[in-house]
C-alpha cells in the first residue's frame, strides 16, 4: 500500500515536473519565436530626445504598422510640439513613428513607421478562449529588457461596460501595449492594466481588429485633427453610457425618511454607510454609486466618471438654525477639485434655485465647466439639498466628467425627480 | 460809560475759551498780570496791545510787542474796531466784538435727536450698547454653530469684543483729549458699540442673502457696500462725539472714509478674483426659514430649462480665453 502510494506520488511529481518543464519550454519557445515582433514605444521630449515615458507595442500587417495602448502615446497626441513617438526594434534600431488611429475607450493606438522591419503577429480569430488557457504576455517591464510573462486567461470582466480580459499574470509598467499570445503564437489580447498581485487586464484582440479595419478604410492616414477625433470618440462614448443610464428606471434606496435613486445602471457599484459623529450631535447615512470603467484621456484626466453621492442627516439635539448651520457646512462640499488640470477648463458656471418636485423643495445648483480643447465636452456637478424640515436633511451630488450638457441635464433632472419622502 | 465790547480768547478751532466784557479804556492785553486780559502764551509780550478810544472810535494798537499783531496773516500796528475783529497775538487768537454784534436766531431743539443725545452724553449709553452687542454676539455664536460651544469660547467672544471696542474707543478718546481737552471715552464706546451691533446684524442679513440670492457678485458687492457705509457712519459718529469740524465736514469725512474702504475692498475683490475652475460659484448656505412655500420656487422643468444659459456662458468664456500653446 505504502509502496503504491509512493509510486503514485512519484508519478504525480514526475508529471508536474514534466509539465513545468513543458511550460518553461513553451515560454522559451514563444519568446524565441515572437520577441522580435515586439517593440519598445518611447515618448521623447522633442527638444532633447530624452525619454519621458515608455511602453510596448507589436507589429501587425501591413508592414510598418504597430499596435500599442492609447495611454502609452497620449502625451504626443495632446502636445505634439513637445513630445514625439519613437519605436525601438529588437535589433537596436530607433525609428520615428506617427499616430494614425486610436480608440480612446478601448485604450488602443496604431502607429506607423515606414520601413520598420519586424515580424508581424497573427491575430486570433478562431474559437473563443476557455478559462484557464495559458497566455504569454510580452513586453518591456520597467525598461529592464524584453520579457515574457506567463499567465492564464480568466474570462471577461463581468461588471464592466467595456470588454476586458482578466489575465492572471503579473503585468508591470512598460509592458502596456505588448501582446498577450496563445501557445499558438496568435495574439489574444493587448496588455493594458494591472490591479496588483497577479491580477491584470488585457484588451481583447477583436478590438484590435476593429481598429485596424477602421485604419485600413482610411488608408492608414491619420485623422486631420487628432484632438477633434478624440473629442468625437469621447462624445460617442458618453452618449452610449448616459443613454444606457437614462433608458431604464433607477433603483431606489431608503435613507431615513427619504427615498433616493440608486444603481443607475448595471455598471454602477454602490456602497452605503452610517458613520457616527464623535459627539453624536447628528446621525448621518451616506450612499454612493460609482462607475468603475474610467476612460484614460491624459495623465491628468480620466473620463466616463459618474458618481452619485447621497447624504441623509438628522439630529435629535439640534434644530432650526443650529441644525441648518450643520446642514450648510455639509452642503458646502463642492466636489470640484477632483479631476484634471485647471488650464484645461473654463471656470465653472452655476445655475442655482429653489426647485420643487412632486414631493419636496430643494436648493439646487447645476454647475458645469467646459473643456477648452475638447469641443462639446463638460464636467458637471449637480447638487441639491432638501429644505423645510427643522432637523432632518437630505442632500445629493451628481458628478460627471467629460459629458455633453444635454444628457447631463437630463440625468440631473431624473435624479432630482426621484428623491421623495418615504410613504 | 463808553462803548461796550467783548474781548474773547479763541481756541484753534475758533471756539471761545474766555470772554471779558470791556467797558473802560484803555483795555490792556498781554502776558503780565497788570493787564486786563492776561494771555498765557510765551509768544505774547508782557504788554502786547491795548484797546483805546481814538477820535474816530475804538482801535486796537500794538504797544511795542516783539511778535506784532497779525490780522489775516498781515502785521498791523493799529486796527480800527468795527463790529468784529479777530487778531493773532503770539499764537493766541483774540476776537473783539461789539455789544451790538448780531447773532443768528436760535436753532430749534429737535426732540427726535434725544436718543442720539442720550447716546452721546449719558453715562448709561455705553453700558446698554455693550450689553446689547455682547448679547447679540453670543446669540449669533450659539445659533451659528452646531458644535457645543465651550465655556472659554462663551467668555472669549464678549471679552475679546469689549476689549477691542475699549481699545478703539480709547484711541478716539485720546485724540479727542488732545484736540478738545476732554476725552469723552464713554460716548466713543457707545458709538463703536452701536456700529458693532449694526455690523453683527448686517452679517446675519448677508448670511440670509447667501441662502436666498443666487448671484455671487450681488451678495459680495452688497457686503462691500454695507461695510463701507458702516465705516463711514463710525467715523462720522466719532467725529461728532469729538465735536471736530462742522456738521458738513463731519459728513464729508464719513463719506470719504466710506469711499476709501469701498475702493480698497473693491480693489482687493477684483485682485483676488476667485478661482471658479476649482470652486463652484454657488452659495451653499441653507436656512430653516422662511417656510418653503414662501420661497421663490420653480418646477424641475423650469430650473433645467433655465440651466441651458450655462452653455452659452461657457462658450463665451472658452472663446474669450483661448489657450495659447501649440
Amino acid at each position: 500500500m505504502l509502496r503504491r502510494a509512493a509510486l503514485l506520488a512519484g508519478l504525480v511529481a514526475g508529471l508536474a515536473a514534466a509539465a513545468a518543464h513543458a511550460q518553461t519550454d513553451a515560454s522559451a519557445e514563444i519568446f524565441a519565436t515572437h520577441a522580435s515582433g515586439v517593440v519598445q514605444v518611447e515618448i521623447q521630449e522633442a527638444g532633447s530626445g530624452a525619454k519621458r515615458s515608455i511602453g510596448s507595442g507589436f507589429a501587425v500587417e501591413p508592414a510598418g504598422t504597430f499596435v500599442t495602448n492609447y495611454h502609452v502615446v497620449s502625451a504626443a497626441l495632446h502636445d505634439p510640439s513637445r513630445y514625439v513617438v519613437k519605436i525601438h526594434l529588437q535589433d537596436g534600431g530607433e525609428l520615428a513613428a506617427s499616430l494614425v488611429a486610436f480608440d480612446v475607450v478601448q485604450d488602443l493606438a496604431l502607429l506607423r513607421s515606414e520601413g520598420a522591419q519586424a515580424r508581424p503577429f497573427a491575430l486570433h480569430a478562431g474559437t473563443p478562449l476557455r478559462k484557464g488557457e495559458r497566455l504569454y504576455s510580452l513586453g518591456n517591464p520597467l525598461d529592464l529588457g524584453m520579457s515574457v510573462v506567463e499567465g492564464t486567461y480568466n474570462g471577461l470582466l463581468e461588471h464592466s461596460r467595456y470588454a476586458r480580459i482578466h489575465f492572471s499574470g503579473s503585468l508591470n509598467p512598460g509592458m502596456s501595449g505588448g501582446p498577450a499570445l496563445l501557445a499558438s503564437g496568435e495574439v489574444a489580447g493587448v496588455n493594458v492594466a494591472s490591479a496588483g498581485e497577479q491580477v491584470s487586464f488585457l484588451v481583447p484582440v477583436r478590438e484590435v481588429r476593429a481598429l485596424l479595419a477602421r485604419a485600413r478604410k482610411a488608408g492608414f492616414e491619420p485623422p486631420a485633427d487628432l484632438r477633434a477625433e478624440l473629442a468625437a470618440q469621447l462624445l460617442r462614448q458618453q452618449e452610449g453610457y448616459l443613454g444606457e443610464i437614462l433608458a431604464k428606471p433607477f433603483g431606489e434606496v431608503r435613507m431615513g425618511r427619504f427615498v433616493a435613486p440608486t444603481g443607475l445602471a448595471p455598471f454602477f457599484n454602490c456602497w452605503g454607510d452610517a458613520p457616527e459623529d464623535e459627539e453624536a450631535f447628528y446621525q448621518e447615512r451616506s450612499h454612493s454609486c460609482f462607475t468603475e470603467d474610467h476612460v484614460f484621456v491624459s495623465d491628468e484626466q480620466s473620463f466616463a466618471i459618474v458618481e452619485l453621492h447621497h447624504r441623509q442627516v438628522e439630529s435629535t439635539k439640534l434644530s432650526g438654525r443650529r441644525f441648518y448651520a450643520l446642514y450648510s457646512w455639509l452642503f458646502e462640499e463642492d466636489f470640484s477639485k477632483r479631476w484634471g488640470r485647471e488650464v484645461d477648463f473654463t471656470p465653472f458656471r452655476c445655475q442655482t434655485g429653489f426647485v420643487t418636485n412632486t414631493s419636496l423643495t430643494f436648493k439646487a445648483t447645476f454647475c458645469a465647466r467646459r473643456f477648452r480643447r475638447l469641443e462639446g465636452l463638460y464636467d458637471v456637478v449637480f447638487k441639491a439639498a432638501a429644505l423645510g424640515q427643522r432637523s432632518d436633511g437630505f442632500e445629493t451630488a451628481l458628478l460627471l466628467s467629460g459629458v455633453a450638457l444635454e444628457p447631463a441635464r437630463e440625468l440631473s433632472r431624473r435624479v432630482l425627480e426621484a428623491i421623495r419622502w418615504a410613504e | 460809560m463808553g462803548r461796550v465790547i467783548f474781548a474773547e480768547r479763541l481756541d484753534r478751532h475758533g471756539e471761545v475759551t474766555e470772554r471779558v466784557r470791556v467797558e473802560r479804556y484803555p483795555f490792556r492785553i498781554g502776558r503780565a498780570y497788570t493787564n486786563d486780559l492776561v494771555l498765557d502764551d510765551p509768544h505774547v509780550c508782557e504788554e502786547h496791545a491795548v484797546v483805546e478810544e481814538a477820535e474816530d472810535g475804538l482801535r486796537l494798537r500794538d504797544v511795542g510787542s516783539r511778535n506784532d499783531i497779525l490780522e489775516g496773516g498781515a502785521r498791523e500796528v493799529t486796527l480800527p474796531l468795527a463790529g468784529q475783529l479777530v487778531v493773532e497775538l503770539g499764537r493766541t487768537h483774540v476776537r473783539l466784538r461789539d455789544r451790538d454784534y448780531a447773532v443768528g436766531p436760535a436753532v430749534t431743539l429737535r426732540r427726535r435727536q434725544a436718543p442720539i443725545e442720550w447716546l452721546l452724553s449719558h453715562w448709561t449709553s455705553p453700558v446698554v450698547v455693550i450689553v446689547l452687542a455682547a448679547a447679540l454676539g453670543l446669540a449669533i455664536l450659539r445659533q451659528g454653530t452646531w458644535r457645543e460651544t465651550g465655556w472659554s469660547e462663551w467668555l472669549q467672544t464678549p471679552l475679546f469684543g469689549i476689549g477691542a471696542l475699549a481699545l478703539w474707543a480709547g484711541g478716539w478718546a485720546l485724540a479727542t483729549r488732545f484736540l478738545r481737552q476732554r476725552s469723552r471715552f464713554p460716548a466713543h464706546m457707545a458709538v463703536a458699540g452701536l456700529l458693532l451691533i449694526a455690523s453683527e446684524l448686517a452679517d446675519e442679513a448677508l448670511q440670509f442673502a447667501r441662502f436666498l440670492v443666487e448671484s455671487i457678485a450681488a451678495v459680495q458687492w452688497t457686503d462691500i457696500a454695507i461695510t463701507s457705509v458702516l465705516i463711514g457712519l463710525l467715523i462720522y459718529g466719532h467725529l461728532r462725539v469729538a465735536t471736530v469740524g462742522s456738521a458738513r465736514q463731519r459728513v464729508l469725512s464719513g463719506i470719504m472714509a466710506a469711499g476709501l474702504v469701498f475702493g480698497a475692498r473693491a480693489l482687493a475683490q477684483s485682485e483676488s478674483e476667485p478661482d471658479w475652475v476649482s470652486t463652484l460659484p454657488y452659495w451653499s448656505r441653507l436656512e430653516p426659514l422662511p417656510p418653503v412655500t414662501w420661497l421663490p420656487r420653480e418646477s424641475v422643468e423650469s430650473f433645467f430649462e433655465r440651466a441651458q444659459v450655462i452653455e452659452a456662458e461657457l462658450a463665451e468664456l472658452a472663446r474669450k480665453d483661448e489657450p495659447t500653446d501649440d
